[in-house]
């Protein structure tokens, strides 16, 4: 038993103790670089919480002042005069190439399907009058000579084309 | 939701589970969570190829086809399974309290997931224009569906095969109409899968309890993850089917069971089917794998030489899975309507400017706030266990990935139908969304799978 003289007392340390403390392993480079991966993990993972919870609320707080619209829905109601048609034309006044209107052609393509609208629309027996205004709908319908078969709550106008081929024959 | 959007799902799993169980005999208590998140989606790919056979042979949509052809699949494999009878390992307390306690976890973040998707019940721009509208074409245009593959369709992506859409006409199998309910459980199952996948299999390997769930709920917990989760794109199907490739991949390399290289080429079949860039994705995974075993030292343990690879039965599986996608692109395909060459057009020419803009928005998408880091703690993981991750078996996933995003990153610079900043903008952080759970199985596995299984 070793015995040390410290400030005249003597103190016993035990063989154990100091084989212990010399065969005590160091932590390796591979065992530090594992810990600090999982520390940053169990960190990143406490941020993405934080992260989620706000980007939740967030949302959450959009969809109360604005609620959710699919611009699509307003071409419900017209699927069963649509029963058996491949294909339709469709008739707008409005820009295709601006974002709004691009999106909702693509939803309203997503709300027929599996009709298919076609922008080329004068060959088509059917044809989907989607315009700014119920005026400018009438005017292409005098224009056309189309026959209106039902307008549905948003203006959104279904018209036969008489002078389609499919309707000749 | 009702019921009936859930019994497909259920038949699918159930499905999975027998054929898994007779591939690869789970041997193991903590195998079985492992074999069950691989079952789910084994299960779900199975079935959308028996879907793709209705449109096939029938060519329509045929409720009872449909529900023939799995009920005889489930009673064919109930039959080969009680053949064989395979005793399932009885689960102990501490597998039962460690799957328990993940189980209760992956309720908890895919409720927050489900509420969050909610916000937009209908997916992302993607979602109705290609992926679902394709399912509602499928199902609902009789013998006119081929209409959708128009090339006046070409918003529609109409060259993009058909894995997630036959998927959810499967699952409206037992209802009447087009439910947007169905294609928004299939992102959640999804997205559960492939988050829980990780830890799966890092928990057959024996990981320290608690580090198995780390890589999981960093993808669970991350909310950009959630959102494209949640957007009921076909990029979740694709990150679930490469990570199960390459781990059945991988551990095929360890020549464990032969049955892993069945189903690894089972997932890169269904990998092939979900994306355009699957079909190259799965090609160059199970080349780099065959190569791979060539160079690789032979030993499977100390004393015993690795037994040979079935070398033709993964060959012979591996083309079969690849049939639905060579007969889609084959005879049904209209090519890809979205595509200039650019080396050789001289209205839109490849640049050195495109290959700038590339570089230069990947560097940024890495570091984009958006991710929360995970890319630079993804890098800095590989980094620091540099040897691990780049040795021996773990040298397949850098192989694959870097030869896939050097494809992608081709394919950018080549095709010069869109601008290369808005093309970027819209498609980068999706390829880099799908690598991620690939990613991060890559940074934790080399840290777990040194221990030995108790």
């Amino acid at each position: 038993m070793s015995t040390e003289k410290a400030g005249g007392l003597s103190t016993q340390i035990s063989p154990k103790i100091i084989l212990a403390m010399k065969t005590r392993p160091r932590c390796s480079l591979k065992q530090c670089a594992s810990a600090l991966i999982l520390t940053i993990a169990c960190g990143m993972i406490a941020f993405n919480i934080r992260d989620y919870h706000r980007t939740f609320s967030q949302t959450r707080q959009k969809r109360q002042d604005v609620p959710y619209t699919f611009l699509g829905i307003q071409f419900s109601g017209l699927q069963d005069i649509l029963t058996g048609t491949e294909t339709i034309g469709y008739l707008t006044d409005k820009d295709l190439n601006a974002q709004q209107h691009a999106m909702q052609f693509a939803q309203a393509q997503f709300m027929l399907a599996p009709v298919i609208l076609d922008t080329n629309f004068s060959g088509h027996e059917y044809i989907l009058l989607d315009c700014s205004r119920p005026d400018i709908t009438w005017a292409f319908i005098n224009k056309f000579r189309l026959q209106p078969l039902r307008r549905n709550q948003f203006g959104v106008v279904l018209a036969r084309n008489p002078r389609s081929v499919k309707v000749a024959f | 939701m009702n019921f009936f959007a859930l019994i497909p799902f259920m038949i699918s799993a159930i499905s999975g589970f027998c054929l898994l169980g007779l591939v690869l005999p789970c041997r193991h208590p903590k195998d079985f969570p492992c074999h069950a998140v691989l079952s789910a989606g084994l299960g779900l790919g199975i079935s959308a190829f028996l879907t793709w056979t209705c449109f096939l042979l029938l060519q329509q949509f045929h409720k009872t086809y449909l529900i023939s052809c799995h009920v005889v699949l489930l009673l064919a494999l109930l039959y080969f399974y009680n053949k064989k009878p395979r005793t399932l390992p009885g689960l102990d307390k501490k597998t039962a309290l460690d799957t328990a306690l993940a189980a209760v976890l992956l309720a908890i973040t895919l409720t927050a997931a489900w509420h969050f998707g909610q916000f937009y019940p209908l997916g992302g721009w993607d979602a109705w224009q290609v992926w679902n509208i394709k399912a509602k074409f499928l199902f609902l245009g009789g013998g006119h569906w081929r209409n959708m593959l128009q090339p006046s369709l070409w918003q529609t992506s109409p060259h993009y095969p058909l894995l997630l859409p036959l998927i959810n006409v499967w699952g409206w199998t037992f209802q009447e109409s087009a439910s947007p309910v169905t294609p928004f459980l299939t992102a959640i199952i999804f997205t559960g899968l492939t988050a829980f996948l990780p830890w799966a299999i890092l928990y057959s390997w024996g990981a320290r309890r608690g580090v198995p769930l780390l890589p999981a709920l960093l993808l669970l917990t991350h909310p950009f993850f959630i959102t494209l989760g949640t957007s009921q794109y076909a990029d979740i199907l694709f990150a679930f089917y490469l990570l199960a490739s390459l781990f059945c991949l991988l551990k095929s390399l360890d020549h464990e069971h032969a049955g892993y290289g069945i189903l690894a080429s089972l997932f890169l079949g269904m990998l092939s089917f979900s994306k355009p860039e699957g079909t190259l994705l799965a090609l160059q995974a199970f080349a780099s794998t065959v190569i791979m075993q060539m160079i690789l030292p032979k030993t499977a343990g100390q004393n015993t030489a690795a037994p040979r690879p079935p070398w033709g039965a993964w060959i012979a599986i591996f083309c079969l899975a690849l049939i639905p996608t060579i007969i889609f692109n084959v005879f049904y395909s209209p090519g890809n309507q979205t595509f200039i060459n650019g080396l050789s057009s001289s209205s839109h020419p490849a640049s050195l400017f495109r290959v700038k803009m590339i570089l230069a928005f990947l560097t940024v998408e890495l570091k984009s706030p958006k991710w929360n880091g995970i890319w630079i703690f993804i890098l800095s993981g590989l980094l620091l266990q540099a040897p691990k991750c780049f040795q021996g078996k773990w040298l397949l996933i850098p192989v694959v990935l870097l030869i896939y995003l050097s494809s992608v990153l081709s394919y950018y610079f080549l095709n010069t139908y869109f601008k290369i900043d808005w093309w970027l903008q819209v498609s980068l952080h999706r390829i880099l969304f799908t690598l991620l759970p690939t990613c991060l199985f890559w940074v934790f596995g080399p840290l777990c799978s040194s221990r030995p299984r108790q």
